[in-house]
């Protein structure tokens, strides 16, 4: 049967589609006892309840608060396993918002092992969107990459407009973010699964 | 010669084994999409068609014997609404129900799991004691390119509703799926729930556990 | 109090006894009021521990066990209803206002693991409120169609205005051993106790962590 445009568009979706599922049994990534942890954008936490968050199509997240008091952030708390290796945290969005673009840092919180002591938090990396780029995608890589979750905790920290202004509503969207850790105890490659 | 037809064929008869290839089934109807939480005009939604015929599905006892994590639960705290100003109760029990009279009924739950398990079953319990609407459990892949920015795709993997009320209400459900796994590099990995269609009926409909069960590496 | 809630408490206690060195038994009132559990037609048991908890050493390398951690900051908990007031920079929250004072977070460890401490990472400068914490498990087989049974392990509370302080659930003498196919675990906290409305800034929850043997 010939095949016309519309017909076309569908093949190549489903090419999409059928090859990204079909091939899930590909490595990730080059050593063994990598990870990857992935989130939807909606599943970030509001940092108050006066934040309004809306839910796109892609299970991704959007702030419709208007100029009133409260924070802007969201935060995506990281499970990692004590001195595992921290490689990478991505993150997907849409911007098509001229006034705003969606901001990230990667957090680690620490206090004392085992007494009283305030939260002292590190930014370990940064990454944001600009301008109006539609679909983007960014990769923070933290400057200390070696976790310790016996004292701190580890998250992803996306914010959508300064303090007490005015989002861009569905125009800036935050649909993924993934981390890429790895366990530096497991060496061999084949046979000796984790 | 058509690589692109190739390139997916290949790509689909690396993962599967003797059953027949499953289809990718486009969900276009507007009401569908609606019910499931998506806009009513998506194009980006898919199917997969339950293939119960596979031989793979396995008995379901030793799969919770397994000291490997061949489960991931998920309980009323670990959903968020559809709108983060939406009320809902989890009655402290760790359920979920949407208040008599509510218009957000919607909710969603990330699901956390390794990389190359397969897929073997979606689990529910919950509460139906409502005579006109049930609630419905979806577990979605939604796929994006793994080191760029891209349009994201949903792939409907399993689904499980409610059944006509029995006894009080409390029921369980599951749904069994064709051979599927999980891609985290790819993919996040979600469920929606849906808590009946129209305003809430509030603990008339509530949600106790939705379960992933996953095998091993295979 | 109806025959099905009776049945089950006893079903569940004779379970609990079969299964345990230490008795399950129904939450009083009281108890089931201070977690937030309204309504009574749900079963909620407590878990006694029997003996006093050992003086188990602690080191964060683990005092060389192999002990592992996991955390949940308090910006990853949910209010019991969507009336939980909060706010905070992460990873700190504090109830903000109103009679809401609930919120959980659960946990997600592997199958086996040998739950032997939880510690509470928390602010109060409250002279008139308290802040409570509760380890549960909440657990439905396969199959079952009646609803789970949530199960108290373990509770405590802040005392007085310490300012920023740790509050231990110790369970070193009796671990609790992880079944993830059957239950959900997590920990609750009711951020304003006795009194009932928030008291914002005097509380914060800054973190739970868990330490457990793999």
């Amino acid at each position: 049967m010939r095949c016309n445009e519309p017909c076309k568009m569908t093949k190549a979706l489903l090419l999409a589609a059928g090859f990204v599922l079909a091939s899930a049994q590909a490595n990730a990534g080059v050593l063994y006892g990598t990870d990857y942890d992935s989130y939807n954008g909606r599943s970030g936490r509001p940092s108050d309840s006066l934040l309004s968050l809306g839910r796109d199509g892609n299970f991704g997240s959007y702030c419709q608060s208007g100029a009133s008091s409260g924070r802007r952030t969201v935060v995506y708390p990281f499970d990692i396993p004590d001195q595992f290796e921290v490689f990478s945290v991505r993150v997907w969005g849409i911007d098509d918002s001229a006034s705003n673009n969606l901001s990230y840092e990667l957090v680690k919180s620490c206090q004392p092992f085992l007494s009283g002591g305030g939260p002292v938090r590190t930014v370990l990396a940064t990454a944001a969107s600009s301008g109006t780029p539609g679909n983007f995608s960014q990769l923070l890589i933290p400057a200390e990459q070696v976790a310790t979750s016996s004292t701190c905790a580890y998250f992803l920290e996306a914010r959508f407009a300064p303090d007490n202004s005015a989002c861009a509503g569905f125009d800036l969207r935050s649909v993924r973010v993934r981390l890429l850790s790895n366990n530096p105890d497991v060496i061999f490659r084949n046979g000796f699964a984790p | 010669m058509n690589f692109p037809l190739i390139t997916f064929a290949v790509g689909m008869l690396v993962s599967s084994h003797a059953s027949a290839d499953p289809a990718w089934i486009q969900v276009s109807n507007p009401a569908e999409l609606a019910a499931m939480g998506f806009p009513a005009t998506a194009v980006n939604v898919w199917r997969l068609p339950n293939d119960s015929t596979d031989p793979g599905l396995p008995d379901r006892a030793p799969l919770g014997s397994t000291p490997t994590n061949a489960s991931y639960a998920m309980t009323g705290e670990d959903f968020v609404t559809i709108s983060s100003l939406s009320d809902y109760n989890s009655a402290a029990y760790g359920h979920l129900y949407c208040p008599t009279g509510a218009t957000s009924r919607i909710a969603s739950a990330s699901v956390n799991v390794p990389t190359d398990r397969r897929l073997f079953f979606l689990d529910m319990w919950g509460r139906d004691a409502s005579a006109t609407q049930d609630m419905s459990a979806t577990l979605y892949a939604t796929c994006q390119p793994a080191d760029g920015a891209g349009t994201p795709n949903n792939f409907v993997l399993a689904e499980v509703t409610s059944p006509a009320i029995v006894g009080d209400g409390d029921f369980f459900e599951f749904d069994t799926v064709s051979e599927t796994y999980f891609d985290p590099q790819r993919c996040g990995y979600s469920v929606n729930l849906v808590l009946g269609s129209g305003t809430c009926v509030g603990s008339d409909l509530t949600l106790y556990k939705v379960r992933v069960v996953i095998g091993g590496n295979l | 109090m109806n025959t099905r809630w009776m049945a089950r408490s006893a079903l569940a206690f004779v379970c609990c006894m079969a299964a345990n060195a230490w008795a399950d038994r129904p939450a009083t009132q009281t108890e089931r009021q201070a977690m937030g559990f309204d309504d009574p037609a749900q079963l909620v048991m407590v878990r006694d521990l029997p003996f006093p908890a050992d003086s188990d050493t602690r080191a964060p390398d683990g005092a060389g066990l192999g002990d592992e951690w996991q955390t949940r900051i308090g910006t990853a908990f949910q209010g019991r209803t969507g009336a939980f007031n909060f706010g905070g920079q992460a990873p700190s929250i504090a109830c903000t206002s109103g009679t809401e004072r609930f919120a959980t977070a659960t946990f997600d460890l592997p199958a086996g693991a040998a739950i032997k401490y939880v510690d509470m990472f928390a602010y109060d400068n409250s002279s008139s409120e308290e802040m409570l914490v509760f380890l549960l498990s909440v657990c439905q087989g396969t199959g079952g169609a009646d609803p789970p049974v949530s199960t108290i392990l373990a509770n405590s509370t802040t005392s007085g205005t310490p300012g920023d302080t740790v509050v231990t659930l110790n369970l070193s003498s009796a671990p609790v051993i992880v079944d993830r196919y059957t239950c959900r675990y997590m920990v609750r906290v009711n951020m304003a106790s006795p009194g009932g409305t928030c008291v914002g800034g005097s509380i914060f929850l800054d973190k739970v962590r868990m330490q457990y043997t793999p």
